[in-house]
């Protein structure tokens, strides 16, 4: 859980790897996870949650600021700190960019 | 008063203007119905201001006026206001349109009725409309575009543009039956600017325009470069960020969103620096829930309103909306759902602000306003 608060405090840049989503709601994300290969259903679905404003497409190779989130540790925190209170999104579309050195 | 620099503030001198018919915004001249005058004292429109950004010369189209390359201005939202001449109401009202539109939404009917910004200050409210960043007047960054036409980024590196289809607004605004153009039976949106009916147009549509969203950058200047840390309101560029300096320049401000827009109030009140939001409504959701502790114990001194119109085939309110109330009204806040059918009000699409019965949601939201911002 410490550790957990140390990530969440210290937010770092992550790399999309793949066309994904963000949303207000894990329950959302584990909705759209669950029908990703249904392409139509799948579609349909983040379609109307982007207009209604629940979702946000992130297009792959988008850089965002992200912890990984406290309550479920498969979802990262997404732009938090850019547009509070952030969106959640699948973990395992994201790698961690390296920072080079850089602070 | 940063965002407010170089706006045409008059409200120093006693307007009274009068707006008739004939000058009323609308898409279909013949359509326009007669209204009152409106007497005002001001109006006017400005900029939050965006950034400037270098455009290298490779970048100028048309290629001609390469040698201008330059600094350009990026995601400045657009704000136009009125203020009536009896003011009625201690914050002004703050709005912004949803996914695909513009502030047109909430202007002049695409049936030419009064629209609720006109009525909004008929009722005495100071009344602001915003056009979100990268939509209509406000401005966005086209530069992505333009490195993928002279082939600095591959085009699948270009944002997507979302672009409504009627098929869509008959699905999302809930309508009825899009293969038959049949609208449900106690339907109270306009039909007949959607093609529904003999003698009907496609008015409505002429609002429905390019979203470019994507656009938006995920991380601000000065946060790209290995670790982040936090932002402040001036350093970012996105429309919850700009109303929230909005409100603050205005000293208090009730922030009102629909559909896509419609977490932006909330949004805006957590940003970094966020004092102005007095309160938030959101029409047709807009919840999360995915708030921290701080976030509940900024909102929970926010009067927060949620308006759901009629035809859903879900369940109102949403999860994230019903863990949303018990997180604000359980930490002492005051946050209320109206469904409009349940308090009598049946028939209305998710385009509420166009509905026959407009007025009538208005003054819902009024009399909330009235008992609830204090």
């Amino acid at each position: 859980m410490i550790f957990a608060a140390l990530i969440t405090a210290s937010p770092l840049l992550y790399v999309a790897t793949v066309t994904t989503f963000g949303c207000t709601s894990i329950d959302e994300i584990t909705k759209l996870q669950s029908i990703r290969l249904e392409r139509k259903a799948f579609q349909t679905e983040l379609y109307e949650q982007i207009f209604d404003g629940q979702c946000v497409e992130i297009a792959r190779g988008t850089l965002v600021e992200g912890s990984i989130e406290i309550r479920n540790s498969s979802m990262l925190l997404v732009d938090r700190q850019i547009e509070p209170p952030g969106f959640e999104a699948p973990l395992r579309d994201f790698k961690l960019k390296p920072t080079g050195g850089k602070k | 008063m940063k965002g407010m620099k170089g706006a045409a503030l008059l409200s120093a001198v006693l307007l009274a203007l009068v707006l008739m018919p004939a000058s009323a915004p609308a898409q279909e001249y013949r359509d326009l119905k007669p209204s009152p005058p409106l007497f005002l004292r001001g109006e006017g429109s400005f900029f939050i201001d965006g950034y400037t950004q270098p455009i290298a010369a490779k970048y100028i189209s048309p290629s001609a006026f390469a040698s201008d390359a330059g600094n350009s201005m990026t995601n400045q939202m657009y704000v136009q206001y009125q203020k009536p001449l009896e003011k009625q109401h201690k914050y002004p009202l703050v709005i912004v349109h949803g996914c695909c539109l513009s502030s047109k939404s909430w202007q002049t009917t695409p049936d030419g009725r009064m629209g609720w910004d006109e009525y909004f200050v008929r009722r005495g409210f100071d009344t602001y409309l915003t056009e979100q960043v990268s939509r209509a007047r406000s401005g966005f960054n086209a530069l992505q575009y333009q490195k993928v036409l002279v082939g600095d980024a591959p085009p699948s590196s270009n944002p997507a543009i979302l672009i409504a289809t009627d098929a869509f607004a008959w699905s999302v605004f809930r309508w009825g039956d899009f293969s038959t153009l049949t609208p449900y039976s106690d339907e109270q949106f306009p039909m007949n600017t959607v093609g529904v009916g003999p003698g009907s147009t496609l008015t409505f549509y002429n609002q429905v325009i390019p979203d470019l969203n994507s656009t938006l950058p995920n991380v601000t200047p000065g946060c790209a470069d290995g670790t982040c840390t936090p932002s402040s309101p001036s350093a970012t560029y996105s429309t919850p960020a700009s109303m929230a300096t909005l409100a603050n320049d205005l000293k208090g401000a009730i922030l009102m969103g629909h559909s896509q827009s419609s977490g932006y109030p909330t949004m805006a009140a957590l940003q970094p620096g966020s004092e102005g939001v007095r309160g938030i409504i959101q029409l047709e959701t807009g919840c999360f829930s995915n708030l921290t502790a701080a976030d509940i114990d900024i909102l929970k001194h926010i009067p927060i309103l949620i308006v759901v119109a009629d035809h859903f085939t879900t369940p109102q309110p949403t999860p994230p909306c019903v863990e949303e109330m018990q997180q604000i009204n359980g930490a002492g806040g005051d946050m209320t759902f109206i469904s409009l059918p349940a308090i009598g009000i049946y028939g209305n699409s998710h385009m509420m602000m166009l509905d026959h019965n407009n007025l009538q949601v208005a003054d819902v939201i009024i009399d909330w306003i009235d008992r609830h911002v204090k």
